[in-house]
């Protein structure tokens, strides 16, 4: 009975396809590069040491990558080649650090001496990256926002990543150790991962209903108290124009990470020499994260020192960030530093996991709807759904893990529960994705007193992708 | 009312002056062939160096555009290109720029073309080993 089941259900889907084949617009140009830039990200590997760029930023792990995603990788994933390829073997990765804490190496300030002159740093994560680039002075890509060489563009970025992480030895040489990508790949590379999480800043506040949230987003916008807006302007990546001038985007600051005391790797005991920022050398300045996508992107930091997003808000209390230039500046201007009790760090925390919660409702929406969309085929629909899980998932851990919206979560776990049970459907007419649309929604009616056409608005930039 | 005006123009001043410059650079430029530079390489100066002036720490280039001098300070990087014999890429020294050899420049100052940023110089096979030699 389940075998003609399902053999009734593909061929109902094959024939689904072949009709909307014939219905469907061809997609746009910039579809097609979106698609084909996806495809670069995760299967592509330069000729080089076997990684693609999904190798370090995995879709089921934010496009990042932590240290228990990595747990459950095999011995042989491109990740440990290090581990695995002689000629890998020494000044190309730690295997502690990268295994411990998702600390890859990366030699900012050249690769002349490589058994000490390297710098060790978590994977940033692609989402929003359309948001977080711009900067009056040019594009800031990486921790300290000199990640790329040729134009410092995110389409050069590619390039550097291949060089740094992609070749067969240490010789680095174009075209025996690796190939660069062409013209057409950069492209194809830079749709795809500008396509990625949201397009558009956030306008500040948003109608919380959480009394937690709300109060943790009233300390996150005083400038008398929590003062983190400045910097992380709506809590994206960006300077307040008010304050940094209009188009002044992405900024640098020495915030003194590097001067945490007991920091993760340095009690392992492993090299880790100072990491000195941006430039060579460098002027110990990073680069400042968007907050929206934060509280399900830890660990924390450039060298992923700090765990959680309570503690990533404690660091700007402590003696490390009051001390720093960047802390001595924020004193200088507003005459003290920041000093939040535990129960406002909870909130600003709180407030940082509810806002990363509705954009992950937000993505999974969108992505949901887009499998759906005519044109897209049954493969790519299962890929997309897919993601929406993973954003499902994440807006259920980052909620559940400071027990806020149980009532939330509930609807959550229904639309992944959904979501799960639809993905080899097809269709704008699958009741299982309808039901799980419904559920995100229901969710998201839980966390925000907001028009949902208002909130979907918020976040997509009004662009599709 | 009139110290917290006072405290929000001192945020702004002191925030601004304390973002930093934006230079596009980054060490994995050494290993990118002369005229492969992502988003530079189709404005560079790509050329041969017709004369050196080691007084002056200058090269004179003729390339796609008119030869001009182009000086090198202390914070210009040079490469020693050698991807074309399969050889992994050095750290040069303004004694590497010698006439006759192909050299790719980018500016300082794109519209000045003064002063290079940095300068990657292809270096001939008969010299190759020697480069090796006296970078490292």
């Amino acid at each position: 009975m389940s075998g003609t089941w399902r053999a009734l259900r593909a061929l109902l889907a094959t024939v689904s396809i072949l009709v909307a084949g014939c219905k469907s617009p061809a997609p746009t140009p910039q579809e097609e590069l979106i698609v084909r830039g996806e495809q670069i990200f995760f299967n592509e590997t330069f000729d080089g040491n076997g990684r693609t760029c999904g190798t370090c930023h995995r879709t089921e792990d934010n496009f990042g990558l932590t240290p228990a995603f990595i747990a459950t990788l095999p011995p042989e994933d491109p990740l440990f080649v290090a581990e695995t390829t002689p000629a890998l073997g020494k000044g190309f990765e730690n295997p502690v650090l990268m295994r411990e804490f998702a600390l890859i190496v990366e030699n900012q300030d050249g690769f002349d001496d490589l058994a000490a002159n390297f710098n060790m740093r978590g994977v940033p994560h692609t989402l929003g990256l359309a948001t977080t680039i711009d900067s009056a002075q040019g594009p800031r890509t990486g921790w300290s926002g000199d990640g790329a060489p040729g134009d410092g563009s995110l389409r050069a970025f590619a390039t550097g990543a291949v060089i740094q992480h992609f070749p067969k030895t240490t010789n680095r040489i174009a075209d025996v150790d690796f190939r660069l990508p062409t013209d057409a790949e950069l492209d194809a590379l830079e749709a795809f991962q500008l396509s990625l999480g949201r397009r558009a800043d956030l306008e500040l506040p948003l109608p919380l209903r959480g009394t937690v949230a709300a109060r943790g987003q009233e300390i996150f916008l005083d400038n008398g108290v929590g003062k983190r807006n400045a910097c992380h302007f709506n809590a994206g990546a960006n300077g307040d124009p008010q304050i940094f001038g209009p188009g002044a985007g992405n900024l640098n600051f020495n915030t003194a990470v590097e001067d945490l005391p007991d920091q993760p790797a340095d009690l392992t005991g492993e090299l880790v020499p100072a990491d000195d920022g941006f430039g060579t050398p460098g002027n110990g300045e990073f680069n400042t994260p968007s907050l929206v996508e934060a509280a399900d992107t830890g660990p924390f930091f450039h060298n992923n020192s700090v765990e959680t997003i309570e503690g990533a808000v404690a660091f700007y209390n402590g003696d490390a960030f009051t001390g720093s230039p960047a802390g001595q500046l924020l004193i200088g201007a507003t005459g003290s530093a920041i000093n939040l009790e535990a129960t406002q760090v909870v909130a600003v925390a709180a407030f940082l996991r509810v806002l990363n919660a509705l954009e992950n409702i937000r993505a999974s929406i969108e992505l949901l709807e887009k499998s759906t969309q005519r044109g897209v085929t049954l493969q790519r629909s299962r890929v997309l759904k897919r993601r929406a899980t993973f954003e499902t998932e994440d807006a259920i851990q980052v909620l559940a893990g400071a027990g806020l919206h149980p009532n939330a979560v509930a609807h959550l776990e229904s639309a992944r529960a959904e979501t799960i049970c639809a993905l080899d459907a097809w269709g704008s007419g699958d009741r299982k994705l309808r039901r799980a649309l419904a559920q995100l929604r229901e969710a998201r009616d839980r966390l925000i007193a907001s028009p949902a056409s208002d909130l979907a608005r918020q976040g997509s930039g009004g662009g599709g992708s | 009312m009139a110290r917290l005006a006072l405290r929000s123009a001192s945020l702004i001043t002191l925030l601004a002056l304390g973002a930093s410059t934006a230079l596009a650079q980054r060490e994995t430029e050494r290993y990118i062939p002369i005229g492969q530079s992502p988003g530079v390489s189709q404005t560079a100066t790509i050329g041969v160096i017709e004369a050196v002036n080691a007084a002056d720490r200058s090269i004179r280039v003729a390339g796609r555009e008119a030869a001009h001098w182009v000086r090198l300070t202390d914070r210009t990087r040079i490469w020693l290109d050698r991807t074309h014999l399969a050889q992994t890429n050095l750290i040069g020294g303004f004694r590497d720029c010698e006439v006759g050899r192909t050299v790719e420049i980018r500016y300082e100052d794109p519209v000045s073309r003064a002063v290079a940023a940095w300068i990657k110089i292809a270096v001939p096979a008969a010299v190759a080993p020697d480069a090796e030699v006296r970078s490292r």
